[in-house]
């Protein structure tokens, strides 16, 4: 059995990971925005009696990183000596795409080239002549319509092909002036006895790069005591002007390749040009967005309703069920109070979250989504946040992990360290059954608004202390924000309903393990000691909320509440979970909580917001660790929640005590 | 060809028309949605204020359409877009509501289903969109009309 080990790169949101996806026939997340895949994803294919050990790298535009995704795909591409590279061109872009084929080129692997989308390219009356392409690039070019398989097959032959051609020389694609050869030249010289400093680059390439100024290898090299010609007598503006004439080079060698082999037939404007002068348009934009914003939590309250209400029926009939088995009590307890009450009410607001996922794909797919982090952006910029962070806010109304992974397409720390601190306030799927819980009791109609206004809460809270932290503790400004728009897509309903199955079921596997746990461990907290009665003021989870309801006297919070946000801290869907046990009964979770004479739409406002803003749950908080590599932000992050949490609370209640009444 | 002439003066003319029922099916739902009855729309304040965001894309395109045509096509096709999708999130809303009310045995009516003002909205636009988008992909091919 042979393997090959395969390195997918490309630019970002070139479809890599849709191939990916069809290569392995696995699933990972995909979306029609840059920087979705942010590290190497691992998969394998089988041919015949060829293996291909397929690696998916983060998009970057060239090999010079700039943030943290760009310099992973970098540093697979040059130091895991590969056994072959696949390049994903969008046929609907090539040339620029073509920059970074002029520099993976250079590293002087084993390569070919798949041209994505060409679907789309024909549509938009772009003919690429493939074959022009391949003899022009010195490459295999094989066309491809990922999403659709079209091509696919043609692409793993050619791999396997191709994989077997190490060692051949290939013609420069780039002719760089003379000047830059001279010096090239040099510089091979002497660096090529030096060989073990240059990791797995040929001479030739790692002259390029010295010269370029990448400074690892420099580095490298000056430990090993190299003196190398040029780099180490050049002054700062002749490096730029290297760079500069090395990235001119390239450019005229890509538009070189593109303008014989790619013919624009009908030089149309495209209707996606024309839809963003108005959905990005600088007074429309915002408002558009908010309106999607406001239907989209309209319809996962509304939609879902329906089968909210038959599962709350089902798990009724349950729980009555289980009352006429004739079993030990406490057994029927555990039952009944515990299992359905707990992990019952959580499975109930399954639909809504099922929805929520199924809209947010339907944006992402759409490629609204990277409008939206456009049109934010003045904004944004303008509050200390760069305009790329949206993207990572957006997707924490998922979930927090991701979407603090994502922070990694940012190029500045402190914009880093900013938009992580913010993103636990973006109010993500787990929260969301406190809301339709708490909202569809004591505000009805208004259930759908209010849902609204708590994720806007969440977006103000966000930026706000983006704001602060820019302005108190980060005083440099926020890096500029590029982003390529993707064109916009019609989504497929089977891809959005594929990603909501795929994020639906962790949430499910979570559901399952996360809540379960919890809710066992509130209802032991609510039957012990023996002989008290259950959930009562004097049963160990009784004892633990009224300890700490002092605290949270102020926001008009019952003893039962308060152990659901401690409970809470596991993972946020136990709140709901504990609140399901603690209020354990014959009658539903919902009658319950409307009759319950200490709570009012006031509090139950405030303890949203609450919800919504305080701790992050221990996943979350462990991923902060991780991307900040520092206890002391992990910390910062952490406390700053409570006390904006508490705060906000305070103040909700009181507006509301004073607008609506108690 | 110019909005003068047909049909794009039909359509220029109905999207008048659209942009005129939007914004007076936005008034309905905020008026209705503060507490004053009688009125045939669903109230619906948030709902209302979108609706008249959309009336305002419309009428911003009729206004800057007089000089370019470009702009009228952009705008309108936006904003006819718009209409029909968020016309279809209300009917799923308006449908499931009902839905709710029927399995917990409350009273429900019917009625209600095509009572909210995207609905009133999104039936002329339902008539505009072929033409409009004809000449959103026929502008964008020629780069005129």
């Amino acid at each position: 059995m042979t393997e090959i080990r395969v390195l997918l790169a490309g630019n970002p949101n070139v479809g890599k990971t849709t191939l990916f996806n069809t290569l392995c026939g696995v699933y990972q997340h995909t979306g029609n925005y840059p920087g979705v895949t942010v590290d190497i994803k691992e998969g394998t294919r089988k041919s015949g009696t060829v293996t291909l050990r397929i690696s998916d790298l983060p998009g970057t535009y060239s090999l010079s990183a700039f943030t943290p995704d760009e310099q992973v795909a970098r540093d697979a591409l040059l130091t895991s000596n590969p056994d072959i590279i696949v390049q994903i061109v969008d046929a609907t872009n090539i040339e620029r795409n073509l920059f970074l084929t002029t520099q993976l080129t250079e590293i002087g692997l084993p390569m070919i080239i798949a041209l994505n989308m060409v679907d789309l390219a024909q549509e938009s009356g772009i003919t690429i002549d493939a074959a022009c392409l391949s003899k022009n690039v010195g490459l295999p070019v094989v066309k491809i319509v990922a999403s659709k398989r079209t091509g696919v097959d043609e692409l793993v032959q050619t791999i396997i092909n191709e994989a077997g051609k190490a060692g051949e020389k290939r013609t420069p694609l780039v002719h760089y002036p003379s000047s830059i050869t001279a010096h090239l030249d040099a510089i091979t010289k002497v660096i090529q006895n030096h060989r073990e400093h240059l990791t797995n680059l040929t001479p030739e390439y790692a002259s390029i790069r010295l010269l370029e100024g990448d400074q690892p290898l420099s580095d490298r090299l000056h430990k090993a005591g190299v003196t190398i010609p040029v780099v180490d007598t050049c002054e700062p503006a002749e490096v730029d002007a290297h760079i500069q004439d090395i990235m001119l080079a390239r450019y005229k060698a890509a538009e070189k390749v593109t303008s014989c082999a790619v013919c624009c037939s009908m030089c149309r404007v495209m209707p996606t040009d024309l839809l963003d002068q108005v959905l990005t348009h600088r007074w429309f934009g915002i408002p558009i967005f908010l309106s999607f914003m406001w239907f989209a939590f309209q319809l996962t309250f509304s939609a879902s309703a329906p089968l909210a209400s038959g599962l709350e029926i089902l798990f009724g009939g349950i729980t009555e069920s289980l009352g006429t088995l004739g079993l030990d009590p406490t057994m029927t307890s555990f039952l009944s109070d515990g299992v359905i009450g707990g992990v019952g009410t959580v499975f109930s607001f399954v639909p809504s979250i099922f929805i929520l996922f199924l809209l947010l794909s339907l944006l992402e797919d759409s490629g609204y989504l990277a409008r939206a982090a456009f049109v934010m952006d003045r904004l944004m910029h303008s509050l200390g946040l760069h305009g790329r962070s949206f993207i990572p806010l957006l997707i924490g109304f998922g979930c927090n992990v991701p979407a603090i992974m994502a922070t990694r397409t940012l190029q500045s720390r402190a914009d880093r360290i900013i938009t992580i601190i913010s993103i636990p306030f973006m109010s993500c799927a787990a929260r969301l059954p406190v809301y339709v819980l708490l909202a569809g009791i004591f505000f009805e109609a208004q259930a759908g608004t209010v849902i609204f206004f708590l994720y806007i809460l969440g977006i103000l809270t966000a930026i706000g202390t983006a704001l602060l932290f820019r302005r108190l503790v980060f005083h440099d400004d926020p890096s500029p924000f590029i982003m390529e728009l993707p064109p916009y897509r019609s989504p497929t309903l089977h891809a959005a309903a594929l990603h909501m199955w795929h994020r639906g079921k962790e949430y499910l596997q979570r559901a399952g393990i996360v809540i379960f746990g919890g809710v066992i461990v509130v209802w032991t907290l609510a039957t012990l000691p023996f002989g008290v009665e259950y959930g009562s003021a004097e049963s160990l989870a009784g004892t633990l909320g009224h300890l700490a309801e002092p605290i949270f006297a102020p926001l008009g919070f019952t003893w039962q509440l308060v152990v659901g946000l401690i409970f809470g801290f596991i993972a946020k869907e136990v709140v709901v979970g504990s609140l399901g046990t603690l209020y354990g009964g014959e009658d539903s979770l919902t009658t319950t909580l409307a009759g319950d004479p200490a709570l009012g739409p006031a509090t139950a406002l405030a303890y949203m917001v609450f919800v919504l803003l305080y701790l992050p749950c221990v996943a979350t908080l462990g991923v902060i660790k991780q991307e900040m590599g520092s206890w002391k932000w992990t910390g910062i992050a952490l406390g700053w929640g409570i006390l904006v949490a508490f705060v906000l609370a305070w103040i909700t209640r009181i507006v509301a005590l004073l607008v609506i009444g108690a | 060809m110019s909005i003068t002439s047909l049909p794009h003066k039909n359509l220029y003319v109905w999207t008048v028309v659209l942009t005129v029922v939007t914004i007076f099916g936005g008034i309905l739902a905020i008026i209705s949605g503060i507490g004053i009855e009688g009125i045939p729309v669903t109230p619906d304040v948030p709902g209302g204020c979108i609706l008249l965001l959309l009336g305002a894309l419309l009428a911003t395109g009729l206004y800057e359409g007089s000089r370019d045509h470009a702009r009228w096509v952009q705008f309108g096709y936006t904003g006819i877009i718009l209409i029909l999708i968020f016309g279809a999130c209300s009917l799923i809303i308006s449908g499931a509501n009902l839905l709710s009310l029927m399995i917990e045995g409350e009273a429900s009516d019917p009625v209600t289903l095509i009572s909210s003002g995207f609905i009133w909205a999104a039936l002329p636009a339902i008539p505009a969109y072929p033409g409009i988008r004809n000449l959103l992909f026929g502008c964008s091919q020629e780069g005129e009309f």
